[in-house]
């Protein structure tokens, strides 16, 4: 588990809204899918992922339906709404340019080597 | 739409809270499933794969009460609980919560009391429209103040100035009625017809006065109280045009004020300026007479100041233009809320402060409670920190805990203070304005709840902050007693001084109020109160000679001296130490070069002949009046010692000529001189008394001294009969005894007195309970210390001293600060003081002693219980 990146805070949220836009999963199911998509190089906590989930339901970012997974198990299903779909958007640009912008300084050579 | 949504989910997470929970039981079981489904395929027993699952998923609790607090996530819903789980605690050591209750009780309903009448007399804006531009106008000089305006200058003023929307003016009185239910006595005002219209007030029924009323000669009308309306007419509405006798006059009702009306004072009988007394007739060209108590309505737009400067113009001006009267007189503006609440203020401030002072050691009591039961509780508070409640939670708790304490006392405290008030409002002294409006109102709880949520906030502070600093690992390791290492010492002892130095000051301040009343009490009077009572009439308008109001008196007094178990019996016109205003005339000195400047001034009273026999007022040199001496145009005085030590310095005044200018202009003699009586406080110096024969200069009033035998209260209704025998429709009031009248000129400071030891002793008890507290509760800790201590050899009585030593140093501490804070605090309450000094050395010592002892008290029983440690029990405590 050494190798693995911990997460910034705020940043499980941008990422599970990213893992479910793909389509509807369950928690777990979301928690492999962001593994696969992250080249599993980032450390989640599994439960973490709960409150995370239902912080998001409850801004109305994600809905939940109980069904029926590939295992054959119940499980509570999370897609996007209309509005999770706005937010993934804007805060995918936030990360993008803010990322850009610390490579970029972090890039810079020292003047005075 | 979407708000709807978010309320329905509100709701259905409020009611549906095991649903929920349920719900997320469902949905981590399916993750983990699903988790040990993946395990299992790497060749795992299913059992083994869960455990597995189990085990990567992590603290489940703490993710459980996360997604509540997220979904849920309403503070209706944690407050709720909290709530709950704070009365469970409450209810779980009930000493406790009854000490917390009970301390705050006493400081909160201490200053909602106090509170409820600052606000009743201070606070509360009188009952007239827009009352902040309303005030009262005096007229002043360097010899006199505070006086009314003359009537021709308030006529002057309404004509010239330019400031005033309206200015009017009353004359207060004493007056009999007598209507259809016999005599009664009550208070009268003469007033201007513009009066009602000035403060605001329309009348409840009928009619104000008319301009016309205002000038002489008009048809009798007048207004009565609500409250003369309710208790004498039945509220009845057909009161108006009702013809009423108000001294020997008919007058027809024409209006009725409405409820809580005042003004000026308690009147309840309004006369038109254009009557009233005969004397009155004379004001209206006088411009000597300064019976106009004047109040106006600043015009909008104007201040108080550029009107204050105005109205010294147009004094400047009259001035000019009638020197002889108005030279060298100024005005002086109060605004009538002041002239209201007047001296009053000061005293209920003070008051107020004491209360506070008891508050503030009720709270520091409570918040050394808090951090103690915060430090046992130290290791509850870990256990729930490691099961996963969040700092902010427990945090939220703890205030939760506070504020519900908090509520509890200030409930508690505002029933402490309705059940109080009735004594309280008994004791206020008359002459405290709006007494009846006192009363436990709306501001008063509002003041009590505000007052409940800041105390919890200063005391709940400082456990919430220690609650920061606990060390889960520690807190969890030790036991609960251990665990108290950390209850902030420093601040508990801070505490304790602070209480300490509150208590020393309260008490000082009630010792020097005790020892300035015992010293009033014993103050000589100048007469002897024992076994005399007193009653008063007012002569109505039908007598209106002097052979008539001389008869009438003769034949009471003759009357009264009949009745079996009657000394003595008498008349004057004024009592000593008698509450009312008093007033000092110009006299001259035969003899003496007349100094326009410092014209000699003395209070006059007129006496029957046995009025110094019946007071026992000593004769000192001469004789006393005789039946035949009198009359206004001839007769003797007699003075007292004040006045013949004023007037006639070093000499006989046996003989010396007076000559008064106001009654005839005859001279009269000096034919003895009787012993100082204290006039008009048993406080003050006595004043220059000049004393006129009754007969034949009768005063409007008459004060009846009857001296019985034994107790004279059993002769009020002698007093009564004896006069209703003589004239049937003359009230008698004010009947009490002298004893009591005495006791009357320091019912202020008795009143201060009263409640400021009041206040002392909760302070004491309180801090008392503070450093027991501190004590017993390091006594507690150290068990384990002291046990071995005692096995290794320690004298018992080392241990004793050396753990009270520790309270008494913080004792003489707090002393020390408190007599600090006292030598600047006491000097604000130096004018209730009689006869010694804000900062007496011997109060000091006195009430640092008291303190020092009832705190040895308090630091020795926990100690003592320290000094009987058995060391086995104590080694074996863990």
């Amino acid at each position: 588990m050494a190798d693995h990146v911990q997460l910034l805070p705020g940043t499980l949220d941008l990422l599970i809204l990213r893992a479910v836009s793909l389509g509807p999963l369950h928690g777990y199911g979301i928690l492999l899918r962001i593994g696969q998509i992250s080249c599993n190089c980032l450390l989640i906590e599994q439960g973490a992922l709960y409150p995370g989930l239902f912080r998001l339901v409850r801004q109305g970012l994600l809905k939940a339906r109980w069904g029926t997974s590939e295992n054959n198990r119940r499980a509570k299903f999370y897609e996007l709404t209309a509005a999770g779909r706005k937010r993934l958007r804007e805060e995918t640009a936030n990360w993008n340019r803010l990322a850009t912008a610390i490579g970029a300084a972090l890039a810079t050579q020292p003047e005075e080597a | 739409m979407k708000l709807l949504d978010s309320l329905r989910f509100r709701i259905s997470t409020i009611f549906s809270r095991s649903q929920m929970n349920a719900q997320i039981d469902d949905e981590i079981h399916s993750h983990i499933q699903h988790r040990a489904d993946d395990i299992e395929r790497t060749g795992l027993h299913r059992a083994e794969a869960e455990r597995r699952a189990n085990l990567e998923f992590g603290r489940r609790e703490r993710f459980k009460e996360e997604c509540r607090e997220t979904f849920s996530g309403n503070s209706i819903e944690i407050l709720t609980q909290d709530m709950r789980f704070a009365v469970r605690m409450l209810c779980k050591s009930p000493a406790f919560t009854a000490i917390a209750v009970l301390t705050l009780a006493l400081g909160i309903g201490a200053n909602t009391a106090i509170f409820s009448i600052v606000n009743s007399v201070i606070l509360r804006p009188l009952s007239f429209r827009d009352p902040g531009r309303l005030v009262r106008l005096y007229m002043y000089n360097k010899q006199f103040d505070n006086l009314g305006a003359t009537f021709p200058d308030l006529l002057d003023w309404r004509a010239r100035n330019r400031s005033f929307e309206g200015l009017a003016a009353t004359w207060e009185n004493d007056s009999n009625l007598f209507d259809q239910n016999g005599p009664t006595k009550i208070r009268s005002a003469v007033a201007s017809a513009n009066l009602f219209a000035v403060l605001g007030v329309p009348p409840l029924l009928g009619r104000a006065f008319l301009p016309a009323e205002d000038r002489l000669g008009y048809e009798h009308a007048v207004m009565i109280s609500y409250g003369l309306w309710q208790t004498r007419y039945g509220g009845d509405s057909t009161v108006l045009g009702k013809a009423i006798t108000v001294d020997g006059t008919s007058y027809a009702v024409i209006g009725v004020l409405p409820r809580g009306f005042q003004y000026p004072g308690k009147t309840d009988v309004w006369l038109p300026m254009g009557l009233g007394e005969e004397a009155l007739i004379r004001f209206h060209d006088n411009r000597r007479i300064h019976a106009m108590e004047t109040v106006g309505r600043l015009l909008p737009g104007t201040t108080f100041d550029r009107t204050s400067l105005d109205m010294n113009v147009l004094a400047e001006q009259l001035a000019r233009e009638y020197p002889a009267s108005n030279a060298g007189w100024k005005v002086r503006l109060v605004s009538l809320g002041e002239d209201t609440v007047g001296t009053s203020r000061k005293g209920l401030l003070i008051l107020m402060g004491a209360a506070g002072f008891v508050l503030l050691i009720a709270c520091a009591n409570l918040a050394s409670l808090l951090l103690v039961r915060g430090s046992v509780r130290a290791k509850e508070f870990a256990i729930r920190a490691s099961l996963g409640g969040s700092r902010t939670r427990l945090l939220r708790q703890i205030v939760t805990e506070s504020a519900l304490l908090g509520l509890l006392g200030g409930a508690t405290g505002a029933m402490l203070a309705y059940a109080s008030q009735a004594a309280i409002v008994a004791m206020i002294p008359k002459d405290l304005p709006r007494i009846d409006e006192i009363r436990l109102d709306a501001h008063a709880l509002v003041f009590a709840f505000a007052l409940a949520l800041a105390t919890s906030a200063v005391f709940g502070i400082g456990p919430a902050l220690q609650n920061k600093r606990v060390n889960l690992q520690s807190a969890l390791k030790t036991g609960g007693w251990q665990a108290v290492g950390n209850s902030n010492p420093a601040l508990r002892k801070v505490l304790v001084i602070t209480e300490v130095a509150c208590a020393l000051i309260l008490v000082i301040g009630a010792t020097l109020l005790a020892e300035s009343l015992f010293r009033l009490m014993r103050v000589q009077p100048g007469f002897n109160s024992l076994d005399v009572i007193t009653g008063t009439i007012g002569y109505p308008d039908s007598y209106v000679t002097q052979e008539q109001k001389t008869v009438f008196a003769k034949r009471v007094i003759s009357n009264l001296t009949e009745v079996p178990g009657v000394r003595d019996a008498a008349g004057t016109s004024l009592l000593p130490l008698y509450n009312f205003k008093r007033q000092f005339s110009p006299i001259q000195i035969v003899g003496h070069p007349s100094d326009p400047h410092h014209e000699p001034e003395s209070e006059i009273t007129t006496v029957t002949p046995e009025f110094f026999r019946s007071m026992q007022i000593p004769l000192i040199a001469g004789r006393t009046f005789t039946e035949v001496d009198g009359g206004l145009d001839s007769g003797p005085i007699v003075v007292n010692e004040a006045a013949a030590r004023r007037f006639w310095p070093n000499q006989n005044p046996l003989g010396r000529q007076v000559r008064f200018e106001w009654i005839g202009t005859v001279v009269r003699e000096v034919i003895g001189v009787v012993g100082d009586t204290k006039q008009t406080s048993l406080a003050t110096q006595s004043e220059p008394e000049i004393y006129l024969p009754f007969y034949g200069i009768a005063s409007p009033y008459l004060t009846f001294v009857v001296r019985t035998n034994a107790n004279p209260a059993a002769f009020a209704k002698v007093l009564d009969d004896q006069v209703h025998k003589v004239d049937g429709t003359i009230p008698v009031y004010d009947v009490q005894t002298l004893e009591r009248l005495t006791a009357e000129s320091f019912a202020p400071n008795r009143f201060y007195l009263r409640l400021i030891s009041a206040f002392g002793m909760m302070a004491l008890g309180l801090a008392a309970i503070g450093i027991y507290g501190l004590i017993s509760f390091n006594v507690v800790q150290r068990t384990h210390e002291l046990g071995v201590r005692l096995a290794l050899g320690a004298l018992p009585g080392g241990l004793l001293r050396q753990i009270a030593w520790e309270g008494m140093r913080l004792t003489l501490v707090g002393l020390v600060v408190g007599v600090a804070c006292a030598l600047v605090l006491t000097r604000l309450i130096s004018g209730l003081l009689y006869g010694i000094a804000p900062a007496d050395p011997m109060t000091l010592i006195g009430a640092s002693g008291l303190l020092l002892l009832s705190e040895m008290a308090a630091c020795y029983i926990p100690a003592r219980r320290a000094m009987r440690v058995d060391p086995m029990v104590a080694l074996r405590y863990e």
